[in-house]
C-alpha cells in the first residue's frame, strides 16, 4: 500500500510518459517542418503554428503536473461533475460557438484563443463510464446497465454530431471496446464489424457481388460458432479467405462464383447438421436486405460531400483536384518518401503546402515524406507500444474504476490513431480527426494530455480501491 | 479473481486489435511505397521543381540621390478558371469588369474567355505576358482574383530586370546583372548586400506543362539593400562626354577618367570608354581605371622627387646638370622630351616642368643605392605596393619588373613598374590632401527601406605620407608650375588653377621593344591648386593625333575641360565666390519638376530664388524664364483638351489620378516618383491610349 508520505514519483509509470513525450516531440517537429519557411523560420513566434504549439506543450506540461496534485479518488468522486461540465460545454458551443469550415465546434475564450469543447468531452465521458461501470462491479452483462452506459456515451456523441462534427462523434463509438472488456457479448462487436464491412461492400460492389460476399460471410459465421476443433477451424477459415479473395478479384465471373458460393453454403450447412440450415439462410436474407438499405441510406441521408469522401476513399471515383486532392497529395508524399525519407525539412509536398490540413489531420504525410517508411514504422510502433502499455497498466489496477478508465483512454487513442492514419493513407474516409499528440491544435493536445495524465494519477493509487 | 480466465481472452483480443491495426497501417504504407513509390517519385520529379526565388535586388543610387540602376518587376499573369467555385462565379461580371479596367479589352471578352476555358476544362488562362506593378496591384484587388490561386486567384510569376536610368552611365563601374547575379563592378562587389533573400519556392506543373509557383506567404522574400554610390551623376555625365570626345579626337583605342573628392577619397566620376570597330565610343566592359595596369611614365616622377624632398636630399631649387638632354646609363639611353631649352643646368622644379628624364637619372642614381631603398619605403608609403582596396572586383595590384641594374633610374621615370590609373590618382589625391592618404571609395552607404545599414565614412589610411610637411608644400608648388609653365600648359585654365603632371609612356610591344608609335597619355592632377577639392586623372591609350601624342597634348586639355565644366556644377570650386555671384545665379537655378505649388514655393523661398506666382493651382510645372521661375499649372492646364498632361515628378497615386481623370490608361514601371512618361507631356491624343510611366 502506498503511504501518502511516499514519494509519488516512485509510482509514476514513466514508460507511458516516455511514449507521450516522444510523440509530442515528433509532433512538434512535424508541425515545424510543415510550416517551415526556410532558414530563419521562427520557433517561438506565437504568430506561427510551431510557436503556438510549443506554447501549448508548455501549458500541457504544467497541467500534467497539476493533475497529479489531486488524489485518484477526486476524479472518481467528481466524475459526474466533469461530465456535466463537458456536456454544458457542448451545449454552449451549439449556441455560441464559432463556425469554422462548416462546423460549429469552437468557443472563443477571452485571452486563450479558441477552444474545442469536444476534445474535453472525451475524458469526462471516460471518467463517468468508469465510475458507472466500476460501481456496478461485474454487472456489465446486465442489459439495463449496458443501455445506461450506452446512453452516457451517446449523449456527447449526439451533441457533437449536431455541430456537425461526424469524426469526433464517431470517436465515442470506440468505447464499445471498453464495454467488451467489461463483459459485453462479443456478438455485438462481431455484428457491428459485419455491419460495417457489409455497408462498405454495399457501396463498392453491385448486388450480385454482395450476394457472393454475404454467402462467404455466412459461411464464416457458421464455422466460427460451430464447435470444430482448432485444425478444422483453421482449415475452413483459410478456405473462406481464399474464396473471398477469388471473389473480389475475379469480377468477370462474379455471378457464377456468387451462386457457387451460395451452393457451397448450403452444402456446408447440410454437412454440419448441428447448426440448422435456416440460421445461415435467414442471416443471409437479413444481410441482403441490410445492404440494400445501406445503399438507399447512403444516397438519401448523407450530404453530397460526405458521399463524395466515402466514394473517393473506396476508390469508386477518381478525383485528384477536388475532394480527393488531399488524399492524392498525401499518398504522393508518403509514397515518394522512400525507405529513409527525404530528410528533415526537405519534403517537397511539405514545402508546397499542397496538403491543406497538413499540420492537423494530415500531419502523418510530413513524417512519411521526410522520414520515409522507417519513420512511419517508428511512429506506428510508438503508438502501438503506448496503447499496449496503457492496457497493461489498466490490468494491474485494484479498482474497476481505474481499469475501466484506462481502457477508455486506450480505446479513444486507438480510434484516433487508427482512423487518422487510415484516412491519411486512404483506408478510411476523411472524417477529420486529429492524430493524438502529433497534430497541431491546442484543444486536442490538451484533451489528450488530460486524458492520459489522469490515468497516470490513478495508476499511482493503483493499490487503493477507488470508487 | 474468478472472472480472470473468462476475461483473459478478451484482453488478448484487445492487444491483438492494437497490433493488427499497427501492422495494417505499416503494411499499407509499404504498399503505397512499393506499388506507387517509384511512380510517385517520378511524378514529383516531373511535376514539381524547386526554384530559388530572390527578393527584389537593391537599387543603386548616386550620391546626389538620383537613381542609377533600379529593379523593375513585371509579372506573367493568369488564372485557373477551373477552380473558381460556383459561388464565386456569381462575381464573375464584376471580376471581368475589374480585369478589363486593369489590363484592357472589354469585360465581355474576359467573361467569354473564362467561360470558354471552363468549358474546355483548361486549367490556365493567360491574362497578360507582361504586367506592370500597377497592373498587377489592380488585378490583385479584383474579385475572385484577390483569392488564393487554387480557388481562382491570380497566378503571377515575377520577372526581375534592371532598369538603367542613365543609359550606360559609369556602366562597368556599376556592373551589371546576369541571371540574378551581379557581374563586374559594384553589382558584383556588393552582390550579397544587393541581392534579396532567396527562398526555395516550389513550382508545380499545371496541366499545360507550365511550371507555376505555389502561392502563399513564402512568395515574398526580403528585398535586397540599396547602395548609395559616391558617383555624382552630373559630374559623371560630363566626365564621360569629355573623355569620349578626347578619345574620338585623338583616335585612341580606349581611355579612362576618374574624379575623386580630395578630402574624402570618394570617387565622384569614373569612366571607362572604348572605341568599337565601327568607330563608335562606348562603355567598355573592362574597368580600365582599376585593371589596366601599365608603365605610366612621367606621372610617376613626382613620387621620386617627393621621396627625395622628404629625406631632405634636395629642394626645389637644387640644381642638376642635364647636359644636352641625352645620357647613357648602363647602355640604356635616357633622353629628355625637349632637347634644347637654353640651359644645361636646371633646378629640380624646372626639371619636373620639362619632365627631364636625364635629371631623374641623375637624382635616382645619386641618392639611392638600390631599388629596394626607394620602393620598399617610399613607393610603399605612397600606395604603389598594393591595390587601393576600392570596392570593385578584380582590382590589380602594382607589378614590379624584376630588378636590374637600370631599375633605379627607370623607376624614377615611371617604368619597370606597372600601375593602374586609380593608383596614380590616389597618389596625386594624397599630395593634394596635404599628405593625408585616403582610401578611394565608390560607396557612401548601404541602406534598406530608408534606414542606414552600413555607412562608408572617409577612411584615412595614412595621416601623412611624409615626415616633413614642407615636402608636400614644395611638391604642390612644383605641380602647379608644371601646369602654368611646363609640359601641362594645355591644362592651364583662366577660370581656375589646376596642378598636376603629365605622363607619356611608351607601350612595350610583344618583342619587348618600346614601340615608339604606341603611347599611354596621362594627366593626373587636382584643382583648385591652392585649395584642392577634386583630383582627376585622364589616361588615353594608343592615341594617334595630334602628331607625336603626349600627356600634355592629349590628356591635359581633357582634365582642364573637366575642371572647367565642373565649375558650373560645383560653385565651391570658384576661387572667389563673391565676385562671381552672377555665374552662380545663372548656373545654379535648380531644375524643378512638376510638384505641388506649396512645396515648390517653400523650397524656393528658402533658397531666395525669385518666383512668379501666376496660377492658383495645386500642381504646377515650374519653368525657368531668365532668372525667375514661373509657375505654370500642370494637368489642369490641359483640362478639356485632348493633350497628355505632365505628371513627371509626381508619385504614382497622383499621376494615376490625373491621367485617369483625362480618361487615359496608365502602365507604370518602378516605384517612387515619375521620371519619364510616354507619350510625352503635351502631345495630343485621339482615343484612349496607355501612358507609360517610369518611376524611381
Amino acid at each position: 500500500m502506498r503511504r501518502s508520505s511516499d514519494n509519488i514519483f516512485k509510482y509514476v509509470d514513466w514508460l507511458t510518459i516516455l511514449f507521450y513525450g516522444m510523440l509530442v516531440a515528433i509532433g512538434w517537429m512535424a508541425i515545424f517542418t510543415a510550416n517551415y519557411d526556410g532558414p530563419g523560420t521562427p520557433i517561438f513566434d506565437l504568430g506561427t503554428a510551431q510557436g503556438r504549439q510549443l506554447a501549448w506543450i508548455i501549458v500541457c506540461v504544467v497541467f500534467a503536473f497539476i493533475i497529479q496534485l489531486f488524489e485518484g479518488k477526486f476524479y472518481a468522486t467528481y466524475a459526474l461533475i466533469f461530465y456535466a461540465l463537458a456536456m454544458m460545454g457542448l451545449i454552449t458551443v451549439l449556441v455560441f460557438g464559432q463556425v469554422i469550415s462548416g462546423s460549429q465546434s469552437w468557443i472563443e475564450v477571452g485571452g486563450l484563443g479558441k477552444i474545442q469543447p469536444s476534445e474535453f468531452a472525451k475524458f469526462a465521458t471516460a471518467l463517468l463510464l468508469a465510475k458507472y461501470l466500476g460501481d456496478r462491479g461485474q454487472r456489465t452483462t446486465v442489459l439495463k446497465d449496458q443501455i445506461t452506459a450506452g446512453l452516457f456515451i451517446l449523449l456527447p456523441a449526439a451533441l457533437i454530431l449536431m455541430q456537425p462534427d461526424t469524426g469526433s462523434a464517431l470517436v465515442f463509438t470506440s468505447l464499445i471496446l471498453v464495454m467488451y472488456r467489461e463483459g459485453l457479448s462479443p456478438s455485438l462487436l462481431i455484428l457491428l464489424l459485419l455491419a460495417l464491412i457489409l455497408a462498405v461492400a454495399a457501396l463498392m460492389y453491385d448486388p450480385f457481388e454482395i450476394v457472393a460476399i454475404l454467402s462467404v460471410m455466412g459461411l464464416l459465421y457458421v464455422i466460427v460458432t460451430s464447435s470444430f476443433d482448432r485444425y478444422q477451424m483453421l482449415f475452413y477459415a483459410i478456405g473462406v479467405l481464399l474464396a473471398f479473395m477469388i471473389l473480389t478479384q475475379l469480377q468477370s465471373i462474379q455471378i457464377l462464383v456468387g451462386f457457387g458460393a451460395l451452393l457451397a453454403l448450403g452444402v456446408v450447412a447440410w454437412f454440419l447438421q448441428r447448426k440448422p440450415v435456416w440460421i445461415a439462410f435467414s442471416a443471409f436474407s437479413i444481410a441482403v436486405l441490410y445492404s440494400q438499405t445501406v445503399q438507399y441510406a447512403f444516397g438519401t441521408l448523407l450530404k453530397g460531400y460526405q458521399q463524395e469522401r466515402i466514394l473517393v476513399m473506396l476508390g469508386q471515383i477518381e478525383d485528384t483536384r477536388g475532394i480527393g486532392y488531399n488524399l492524392h497529395q498525401s499518398l504522393l508524399a508518403i509514397g515518394s518518401g522512400g525507405p529513409w525519407g527525404k530528410g528533415f525539412l526537405n519534403g517537397i509536398i511539405n514545402k508546397g503546402n499542397f496538403v491543406p490540413e497538413l499540420s492537423t489531420d494530415f500531419i502523418f504525410c510530413s513524417i512519411g515524406e521526410e522520414f520515409g517508411f522507417m519513420g512511419s514504422v517508428v511512429l506506428v510502433s510508438i503508438f502501438v507500444a503506448l496503447l499496449v502499455r496503457i492496457v497493461q497498466v489498466a490490468e494491474r489496477q485494484s479498482s474497476s474504476f481505474s481499469r475501466i478508465y484506462g481502457y477508455s483512454v486506450a480505446s479513444i487513442l486507438f480510434f484516433h490513431f487508427f482512423i487518422n492514419l487510415s484516412m491519411t493513407i486512404g483506408l478510411a474516409p476523411i472524417i477529420g480527426i486529429p492524430l493524438p499528440f502529433i497534430s497541431y491544435g491546442g484543444s486536442s493536445l490538451m484533451g489528450f494530455t488530460i486524458l492520459i495524465f489522469i490515468f497516470i494519477r490513478l495508476d499511482i493509487d493503483r493499490e487503493e480501491v477507488i470508487k | 479473481m474468478d472472472y480472470r480466465p473468462k476475461i483473459l481472452p478478451r484482453i488478448y483480443v484487445v492487444f491483438g486489435c492494437f497490433c493488427l491495426v499497427g501492422l495494417l497501417i505499416i503494411f499499407n504504407v509499404l504498399k503505397i511505397r512499393f506499388r506507387d513509390g517509384a511512380r510517385h517519385a517520378t511524378l514529383i520529379k516531373k511535376n514539381f521543381r524547386i526554384e530559388q526565388q530572390r527578393g527584389v535586388r537593391g537599387t543603386l543610387r548616386a550620391s546626389n540621390g538620383e537613381v542609377l540602376v533600379a529593379p523593375t518587376v513585371t509579372y506573367k499573369g493568369g488564372i485557373d478558371p477551373m477552380v473558381i467555385s460556383e459561388r464565386d462565379m456569381a462575381q464573375l461580371p464584376e471580376a471581368c469588369e475589374c480585369i478589363a479596367a486593369a489590363i484592357g479589352k472589354t469585360p465581355e471578352h474576359w467573361q467569354r474567355k473564362i467561360l470558354d476555358n471552363r468549358e474546355r476544362k483548361s486549367e490556365y488562362l493567360r491574362l497578360a505576358g507582361e504586367l506592370s506593378v500597377l497592373q498587377y496591384r489592380s488585378l490583385k484587388q479584383c474579385p475572385i482574383l484577390e483569392k488564393n490561386r487554387n480557388v481562382g486567384g491570380l497566378i503571377a510569376i515575377p520577372r526581375e530586370d534592371r532598369l538603367y536610368l542613365y543609359d550606360g552611365l559609369a556602366q562597368v563601374a556599376l556592373g551589371f546583372v546576369d541571371e540574378g547575379h551581379g557581374k563586374r563592378g559594384l553589382e558584383a562587389y556588393f552582390e550579397q548586400q544587393l541581392s534579396g533573400d532567396s527562398l526555395d519556392v516550389l513550382y508545380k506543373r499545371d496541366s499545360h506543362g507550365t511550371f507555376l509557383p505555389e502561392d502563399g506567404p513564402k512568395m515574398t522574400p526580403e528585398p535586397g539593400h540599396d547602395l548609395i554610390v559616391s558617383l555624382d551623376t552630373p559630374t559623371q555625365e560630363l566626365v564621360e562626354n569629355v573623355l569620349a570626345k578626347g578619345i574620338k579626337d585623338s583616335g585612341a583605342k580606349h581611355g579612362a577618367a576618374i574624379v575623386m573628392e580630395v578630402k574624402t577619397g570618394k570617387i565622384r566620376a569614373v569612366s571607362n570608354l572604348i572605341k568599337s570597330r565601327s568607330g563608335e565610343i562606348k562603355n567598355s566592359s573592362e574597368n580600365f581605371a582599376v585593371v589596366e595596369r601599365r608603365e605610366m611614365g612621367s606621372v610617376m616622377k613626382p613620387a621620386a622627387i617627393l621621396s627625395l624632398l622628404d629625406q631632405g636630399k634636395l629642394h626645389p631649387n637644387t640644381e642638376i646638370n642635364i647636359g644636352d638632354g641625352i645620357q647613357y646609363y648602363r647602355k640604356q639611353r635616357f633622353k629628355d622630351p625637349v632637347l634644347y631649352h637654353g640651359d644645361t643646368v636646371i633646378t629640380v622644379a624646372r626639371a619636373l616642368q620639362l619632365s627631364s628624364n636625364v635629371a631623374m637619372l641623375d637624382l635616382m642614381t645619386r641618392h639611392y643605392q638600390k631599388p629596394e631603398d626607394y620602393v620598399d619605403v617610399y613607393l610603399n608609403r605612397y600606395g604603389f605596393k598594393r591595390p587601393t582596396g576600392i570596392e570593385l572586383v578584380g582590382e590589380k595590384a602594382p607589378y614590379y619588373a624584376p630588378y636590374s641594374s637600370v631599375s633605379l633610374p627607370n623607376l624614377g621615370i615611371g617604368y619597370a613598374l606597372t600601375v593602374t590609373p586609380l593608383q596614380i590618382l590616389n597618389f596625386y589625391n594624397t599630395v593634394a590632401n596635404d599628405g593625408k592618404y585616403m582610401k578611394p571609395s565608390l560607396v557612401e552607404a548601404i541602406v534598406h527601406e530608408g534606414g542606414i545599414i552600413e555607412e562608408f565614412p572617409p577612411e584615412v589610411i595614412n595621416n601623412s605620407i611624409v615626415k616633413h610637411p614642407n615636402a608636400i608644400q614644395e611638391m604642390q608648388d612644383m605641380l602647379r608650375k608644371v601646369v602654368s609653365e611646363g609640359t601641362a600648359k594645355n591644362a592651364d585654365s583662366p577660370m581656375l588653377d589646376i596642378a598636376g603632371k603629365t605622363g607619356t609612356a611608351l607601350i612595350y610591344n610583344q618583342e619587348e621593344q618600346w614601340d615608339v608609335t604606341d603611347h599611354v597619355c596621362t594627366f593626373a592632377g587636382y584643382f583648385p591648386a591652392d585649395n584642392p577639392l577634386y583630383s582627376c586623372i585622364v589616361s588615353v591609350y594608343y592615341p594617334i593625333y595630334p602628331d607625336d601624342p603626349s600627356g600634355g597634348k592629349v590628356a591635359a586639355p581633357l582634365v582642364r575641360e573637366i575642371a572647367e565644366k565642373m565649375l558650373l556644377l560645383h560653385p565651391e570650386l570658384l576661387p572667389n565666390v563673391e565676385s562671381d555671384l552672377k555665374i552662380i545665379a545663372e548656373s545654379s537655378i535648380p531644375e524643378i519638376k512638376t510638384a505641388a505649388q506649396e512645396d515648390i514655393m517653400e523650397v524656393l523661398v528658402q533658397a531666395s530664388i525669385p518666383i512668379e506666382r501666376n496660377y492658383e493651382t495645386e500642381w504646377v510645372a515650374p519653368d525657368v524664364e531668365g532668372r525667375v521661375i514661373a509657375m505654370k499649372p500642370s494637368g489642369e492646364l490641359y483640362q478639356g483638351q485632348k493633350i497628355v498632361p505632365d505628371v513627371t515628378g509626381m508619385g504614382m497615386r497622383e499621376a494615376v489620378y490625373i491621367l485617369e481623370n483625362k480618361g487615359l490608361k496608365v502602365s507604370a514601371k518602378g516605384t517612387g516618383k515619375v521620371v519619364e512618361q510616354f507619350p510625352k507631356p503635351g502631345s495630343s491624343f485621339q482615343s484612349n491610349i496607355v501612358v507609360n510611366l517610369a518611376l524611381r
